[in-house]
């Protein structure tokens, strides 16, 4: 920088750029205050442009709700609504603990505010290893979105295992009305080993769910084919759900993947920023004085919070 | 310690230049979080237990609606911002609004274009709209413990059925 070029107005050159204005003041800003006001202007700005992006999927959620509501109906059954309010407290806790660390810098406790951070990266932990366990077990029953939905094919192989099974031991399954005997009567003779035999309470549910007449004996026929597979056509009927309900759900697990997804994304991001400002208040960079890096990092991790408050009722409670 | 706190909160305020924060009490914090937690309860007791139908979801959106003032107001410090902020979120979910509610009455426009395919093609496409009531006959009667004769008069019903016997008729050629 050349002492040429600043005139005799300007109120600080070089000389004394370090001595009238602390480190973490940019030169362009008169005070503090404006410096702090200014960065909060911007992210509010950029949280103005989150919202608007979510806004998108929020739109296509509401417009399939409305035109397929049966799809959200079947396909939610599936979510645990108890992981769910768990990870919304996790989110909670954590907004919590992030706008105690806020406080904390403003009044100079730097070992709390570390401390505040890290729990709060710890719970941004807890919500992505919570969301991995869902996730795995969405991709496990072939519920995944788009090309990874196999679950009406799974279930379909399973119904035609199921079929050719029952017509073996039972030659006229289908023309005989299902009635209570009949069910658990063919499931017997046609299971291997008889030590694994379901009790019969676990088989009248599926039954009494089942939608069609010859379906309580395919259900039943499916429910001890799956001991040797360990998943499928046991699992859609224990939720009382056909083939034809799983080829409905399908755009449900997408809407539900697009949106969780993109907010796991933000989750992952924020848990990068709060590390970064965690590193940057061990450092005691932070003080009463400056302290906008951690509350913007605040900012956007409780956007993060307030999104999954409109997530978890729309996607888990239909 | 804590006296000592209040008074840096105090002078961060009227210090010659220095940023005019407002440090939220720790009091108020603790009581938000216990707030929203309860408020998260309620959603889901809501949701799990009472049957209002249609309603349902407008009581699910109103309670996120409160959680989320909450942690706008009190976490995100909305309450002591400049009212600068405030119009940027505002105009953000005013937009969001008005995209979903043009977005809908378009979509609506063709509804009963869709419901005629849907009548003209009943093994083709799901069967929807049915009605919260309908949905969920077969979860109540499951519940009740009523026998199966409930679920078939669910409208997909009859899909089902032709879907399932179409199979059965596949299944002894194959086998």
């Amino acid at each position: 920088m050349s002492q040429v070029e600043l005139s005799p107005a300007q109120a600080h050159d070089a000389e004394n750029a370090h001595h009238d204005h602390p480190e973490w003041l940019a030169h362009h800003f008169d005070t503090p205050d404006q410096q702090n006001t200014s960065a909060k202007m911007g992210m509010w700005a950029f949280l103005g442009t989150e919202i608007l992006m979510f806004g998108g999927l929020f739109c296509a959620y509401a417009i399939w709700r409305a035109n397929h509501y049966d799809a959200f109906w079947i396909g939610h059954v599936y979510l645990s609504t108890a992981w769910g309010a768990i990870n919304t407290v996790v989110l909670l806790i954590s907004s919590f603990t992030m706008a105690w660390a806020v406080r904390a810098a403003q009044l100079n406790q730097r070992s709390l505010c570390v401390g505040l951070l890290a729990l709060t990266f710890l719970g941004g932990c807890g919500f992505m290893v919570i969301k991995t366990i869902e996730y795995t077990g969405k991709f496990e029953h072939g519920l995944g979105p788009g090309i990874w939905y196999t679950a009406p094919a799974i279930s379909k192989q399973l119904d035609a295992m199921a079929e050719t099974a029952g017509t073996a031991s039972h030659a006229d399954a289908e023309a005989a009305p299902a009635t209570e005997a009949s069910g658990p009567a063919a499931a017997e003779s046609a299971n291997p080993v008889p030590g694994t035999s379901l009790p019969s309470s676990a088989a009248a549910p599926m039954g009494m769910v089942a939608p069609a007449p010859v379906a309580p004996v395919g259900h039943d026929m499916a429910a001890h084919s799956a001991h040797g597979h360990g998943e499928g056509h046991n699992y859609y009927a224990a939720h009382g759900h056909t083939t034809e309900d799983l080829v409905t759900a399908r755009t449900f697990f997408s809407i539900y993947f697009g949106m969780t997804a993109l907010h796991g994304l933000h989750v992952l991001v924020g848990m990068a920023l709060i590390l970064w400002v965690l590193l940057r208040a061990r450092r005691g960079e932070f003080s009463a004085e400056f302290n906008t890096p951690v509350d913007l990092v605040g900012l956007y991790w409780h956007l993060v919070d307030l999104i999954w408050i409109f997530l978890f009722p729309l996607l888990y409670l239909i | 310690m804590s006296h000592s706190n209040e008074h840096a909160e105090h002078a961060a305020g009227h210090d010659h230049g220095e940023a005019h924060q407002h440090v939220v009490p720790l009091s108020l914090l603790s009581g938000i979080l216990v707030l929203l937690l309860i408020l998260t309860g309620l959603t889901v007791f809501t949701a799990r237990e009472l049957h209002f139908g249609e309603w349902n979801l407008v009581i699910a959106m109103i309670i996120a609606c409160a959680k989320g003032t909450l942690v706008v107001l009190y976490f995100m410090h909305m309450r002591w911002e400049k009212m600068f902020n405030a119009i940027a979120l505002i105009t953000a979910l005013i937009f969001v609004t008005l995209f979903i509610s043009v977005s809908a009455l378009d979509s609506f426009q063709y509804e009963d274009n869709i419901n005629n395919y849907r009548a003209a093609n009943p093994t083709r496409v799901p069967q929807a709209i049915i009605s919260d009531a309908e949905v969920r006959a077969p979860e109540l009667a499951a519940e009740t413990g009523a026998d199966h004769e409930a679920a078939p008069s669910t409208p997909a019903a009859p899909a089902k059925e032709s879907h399932e016997s179409g199979d059965g008729a596949a299944a002894p050629h194959a086998g």
